[in-house]
């Protein structure tokens, strides 16, 4: 549907993947966990996140299910595909090359 | 296209899926927000608070959720589903805006669909035999004569001269009375060319068509039934193809059925019933004695494949100017015109149609703009009510949509309505019109006019949608909450809603004036004298045959017995006969020649309308004698031939002369004189101004026409009153003669007038729904502007403005766009009355009567709807207004 390369929405894409290689999670449990491994510097926009996680889906590139949460809550978990797991590869080298290119111009003196 | 039917497969099952899918994202959403409330008094957040911050953290539960339907891709069709209801319901809470627009829109689609069944009909379905395109007619032309007739050998001669035409056929009217059954029946039939099938290219339903053979003298008669007559007298009987049946005194054998959708080119003039049988030329005509003067045959021809019509022009007007040569007793200064049988079937009506097409075309525009501007007036009513979806976090593009949504619900309904009625409505002009309309037969609600009439609805939702949607979705949300109960009808806004106005009223005025011309054509032509009283006249179409009616005589004694019973029948005054009834399409153009000059060559006799009538008919039918003597029972056969002129022969031929005692010679050189001069009839429509007749004694004629003839009765109550007796008087005196058609001469006369009076009717109904959707059009503007600005009113008031300063402030500015569309209406009526010129009589395109009458009467209209909300901003309340600021 949308192709949009908004970097936020970029960003947040790659950001789940990243989560999601670690193990399946709830939506809740994604959203913790980019909070933790950002030590608390990005915080993700909570609702935000689950057209995010429609759109991969829809791509393909995860998976979802309902389980009981460690909470012994009814929830349902996301989990990366192999496309996704490709597609994480993918991600993550672009990410880097755009961070690489955008140090490089600030660094420019 | 697989890629796609994929994805819209996904999206249906999606669609499906939908509850599952709202009901895990709900649920998924909820347990977020409770996690996150839960970590929150974790962290010492207090029970409400918790809740209420891990709710303000989510964000918009709805927003996100809409995003994740169109993360889905299951949005499409599901806000197609969605618009719709939101649609009804949106329209449901506006009841008298929804009808309004409803009404208006059946009415335009209805009307438009109504006159496209007909243009779709009569002019665009192909004829129905084999390329249609390649058949042409050969009309005959002398200077003086455009009858389009011709000679049988013309055709014979054209055929074999010609090398584009493939085949050629001679076709002649034939009456032809069916005997054999309960009562005897006259059936309209025609006389061909064994040719005549071949030439349209169709194929029997039973049995054969014409054999070549059968065109030579002195074959077997055959006749083709159609598949209407065959079913009606003969119950479908197949065993009747092979049979003899006794038509006219004479035993025909039936050859063949047509098909059941097998249309009669209807190559003779309108207003007869198509033909409902078939022979060939009759067995005793001999083509090669026959008289090349003799021009009663109409003519229908095949072009090669390929080959164009101007080509055959050519080619047939050079054979034409040959034929003169060859023969220039009979054929010179003959020519003739090749025209698309297509053309000249539908010349007749195309005009009406295309006029009576452009004018529910405009109506339809009316609709779409007394719509658009009520859609505009609610827009703007509800820019609030949008600010703050907007506000809410709904995309522009989907507020605009769910506007155009709405409007396509309501094009929707009303093309739907427009539909059904245009079922009804062109089954009634079918009805009505019958053989007044060429073609009428195929007028129906096909594919193609279906497809016209959804077109229609979805270009009208679109038009009228589109631009109240474009308005919204530009409005800002955040003036508009600001502007406050005002909402932002700004100036622009209302530049645009008072120009729409100006385009209803100028359609309006051109609609108005339009009808109001046919109107007072109609007007005129239905006061045209035509020559006789017609009130008080019953007619009767009697048509003796068979062996028993062979002789002069046995005809001369059924008229004079059954002329002497109807007249003793109580509340007859008197009683007539006539060969042909004036304006019952019928004609008999004679060649005369005047016995004190000397003769021209065949081909230049000057031709007259000629009758044969019985003493009494001028008398019954009210055409008053001028001069000399009417015929009396004293001029019966072997007494001298006398004859009588009318007025516009007499002025024709003998220009300030005394026409009395002149001997003139027709049918077949026998001598005529002149015994008395009549009053001029309307022979053919009240159009067309009298054709100069001669009237001879029925009974010293009797030997050149037929036994048939029309009975007369003048009565001095109701006509219709005697149609039972007179029917059952003749029945006494030859209960073995057919009698048919019995009806007032008024009806006669109205049949002429049919076609007129549909598009004048039509277009007037046109033109009233035009005015009525204009003026309330008008009446919707003003009181919308004067609801939007009852505090200014108050506050005039507050400040000494008198009542009618205020009436007067709201009449000026609104009849400004009023005044602007007139102006533009006169302009565009002008020019569309001269494409009107061709249907009208005696009231010229540019007649100022009727254009003043248009403009004064909407006028008029557009004030008084003006009024109506003028005095209610009187009653603007100072007080409330000052309160509300």
């Amino acid at each position: 549907m949308t192709d949009r390369a908004d970097l936020l929405q970029g960003t947040l894409d790659l950001l789940v993947l990243k989560t999601l290689m670690l193990g399946p999670l709830h939506g809740w449990g994604i959203n913790k966990r980019i909070q933790q491994l950002s030590k608390d510097v990005l915080e993700v926009n909570q609702g935000s996140l689950y057209p995010a996680l429609y759109r991969l889906e829809q791509r393909g590139w995860i998976d979802s299910k309902w389980g009981i949460s460690s909470e012994g809550r009814r929830a349902k978990f996301y989990d990366l595909t192999a496309t996704g797991r490709k597609q994480f590869g993918e991600e993550h080298a672009q990410w880097r090359r755009f961070s690489v290119a955008i140090e490089h111009v600030l660094q420019a003196s | 296209m697989i890629a796609t039917g994929g994805k819209l497969a996904r999206r249906l099952r999606a669609m499906l899926q939908r509850t599952q899918l709202e009901h895990d994202m709900t649920e998924e959403m909820r347990f977020h927000v409770e996690m996150e409330a839960r970590d929150l008094r974790a962290q010492g957040f207090s029970e409400s608070e918790a809740e209420r911050e891990a709710r303000l953290r989510f964000g918009g539960v709805e927003r996100y959720k809409e995003e994740g339907r169109d993360a889905r891709g299951a949005r499409w069709l599901e806000d197609a589903g969605r618009d719709i209801r939101y649609g009804l319901r949106a329209l449901r809470r506006s009841p008298g805006f929804a009808v309004v627009a409803v009404v208006t829109l059946a009415l335009g689609i209805g009307a438009t669909t109504t006159i496209f069944s007909a243009v779709n009909g009569v002019l665009m379905r192909p004829l129905p035999y084999e390329n249609p395109g390649q058949l042409v007619r050969l009309l005959g032309h002398t200077a003086r004569t455009s009858f389009g007739t011709v000679a049988y050998l013309d055709v014979l001669d054209f055929r074999s001269q010609s090398t584009l035409l493939e085949e050629a056929a001679a076709y002649d009217e034939w009456t032809a009375t069916l005997t054999g059954g309960d009562a005897p029946e006259r059936v309209d039939g025609a006389s061909v060319t064994s040719s005549f099938f071949r030439v349209l290219g169709v194929r029997p339903w039973l049995g054969r068509y014409f054999r070549p053979e059968e065109d030579s003298v002195g074959h077997d008669p055959v006749v083709v039934l159609s598949h209407g007559l065959w079913t009606r007298r003969f119950g479908t009987d197949r065993d009747i193809v092979g049979q003899q049946i006794p038509i006219n005194g004479t035993q025909y054998r039936v050859v063949g059925i047509t098909p059941p959708d097998f249309e009669d080119p209807s190559l003779t003039d309108a207003g007869s019933q198509p033909p409902q049988l078939w022979r060939v030329t009759p067995p005793y005509f001999n083509p090669k004695d026959s008289d090349r003067s003799s021009t009663a045959f109409a003519a229908v021809a095949r072009l090669r494949n390929g080959v164009e019509v101007n080509a055959a022009r050519t080619e047939l007007s050079a054979i034409a100017s040959r034929l003169a040569l060859q023969y220039p007793e009979a054929n010179s200064g003959r020519g003739v015109r090749v025209v698309t049988l297509k053309d000249q079937i539908t010349a007749p009506v195309r005009d009406s149609l295309l006029l009576l097409l452009v004018a529910t075309g405009l109506l339809v525009l009316i609709a779409c703009v007394n719509i658009a501007n009520l859609m505009l007036a609610r827009a703007s009513g509800r820019a609030r009510e949008m600010a703050l979806r907007t506000a809410l976090g709904a995309g522009r593009g989907r507020l605009a949509r769910q506007l155009l949504s709405e409007s396509l619900v309501l094009a929707a309904i009303g093309g739907a309505l427009g539909i059904l009625l245009a079922y009804w409505s062109s089954a009634a002009i079918v009805a009505v019109a019958g053989e007044s309309l060429a073609r009428s037969a195929q007028i129906r609600i096909d594919g193609r006019v279906l497809g016209f009439a959804l077109m229609a609805t979805l270009l009208t939702g679109l038009g009228f949608g589109l631009l109240p949607a474009m308005q919204t979705s530009l409005t800002n949300a955040h003036s508009a909450l600001k502007e406050g109960s005002r909402g932002s009808a700004g100036r622009a806004a209302n530049r645009f809603r008072n120009t729409l106005v100006a385009v209803q009223v100028a359609i309006s005025v051109v609609l108005l004036a339009s009808a109001g011309l046919l109107l007072r054509s109609l007007w005129s032509l239905e006061s045209v004298d035509p020559g006789f009283r017609a009130a008080g006249v019953l007619t009767l179409q009697v048509d003796p045959s068979g062996p028993k009616y062979a002789s002069d005589t046995a005809v001369e004694q059924l008229y004079s017995r059954a002329l002497d019973q109807l007249s003793g029948l109580p509340g007859v005054q008197s009683v007539g006969t006539v060969d042909i009834l004036p304006m019952s399409g019928g004609f008999n153009g004679m060649g005369v020649v005047f016995l004190d000059r000397p003769a021209p060559k065949p081909a230049e006799e000057p031709s007259v309308e000629t009758r044969a009538v019985s003493p009494n008919l001028f008398t019954t039918l009210g055409i008053p004698l001028r001069r000399g003597r009417a015929f009396s029972d004293d001029d019966r056969s072997g007494a001298p031939n006398v004859a009588i002129v009318d007025e516009a022969m007499a002025r024709r031929f003998w220009p300030g002369q005394d026409p009395i005692g002149k001997r003139i010679a027709v049918f077949n050189r026998t001598e005529w004189e002149v015994v008395g001069v009549v009053g001029s009839v309307r022979q053919f429509t009240l159009d067309q101004s009298p054709a100069a007749t001669l009237y001879l004694p029925r009974v010293q004629v009797q030997e050149f026409i037929g036994g048939s003839a029309i009975i007369v009765l003048r009565t001095a109550g109701n006509p219709e009153t005697l149609t039972a007796p007179a029917r059952s008087t003749l029945k006494d005196v030859a209960p073995d003669v057919a009698v048919s058609s019995i009806q007032p001469i008024d009806r006669v006369v109205g049949a002429t007038l049919l076609s007129q009076r549909l598009r004048t009717f039509l277009l007037s109904v046109f033109a009233a729904i035009a005015f009525v959707i204009g003026v309330v059009g008008i009446y919707g503007v003003v009181a919308y502007g004067v609801s939007r600005r009852m505090a200014e009113f108050g506050i005039r008031i507050a400040l000494g403005a008198q009542r009618n300063q205020i009436v007067r402030l709201v009449m000026l500015q609104s009849m400004r766009p009023t005044l602007a569309g007139m102006a533009v209406g006169v302009v565009v009526a002008f020019v569309a009355g001269r494409a009107l010129t061709g249907l009208l009589y005696g009231v010229s395109a540019v007649d100022p009567v009727t254009y003043a009458g248009a403009v004064l009467g909407l006028g008029a209209a557009a004030a008084v709807a003006a009024y109506v909300p003028a005095r209610r901003a009187t009653q603007a309340d100072p007080i409330v207004a000052l309160k509300s600021e």
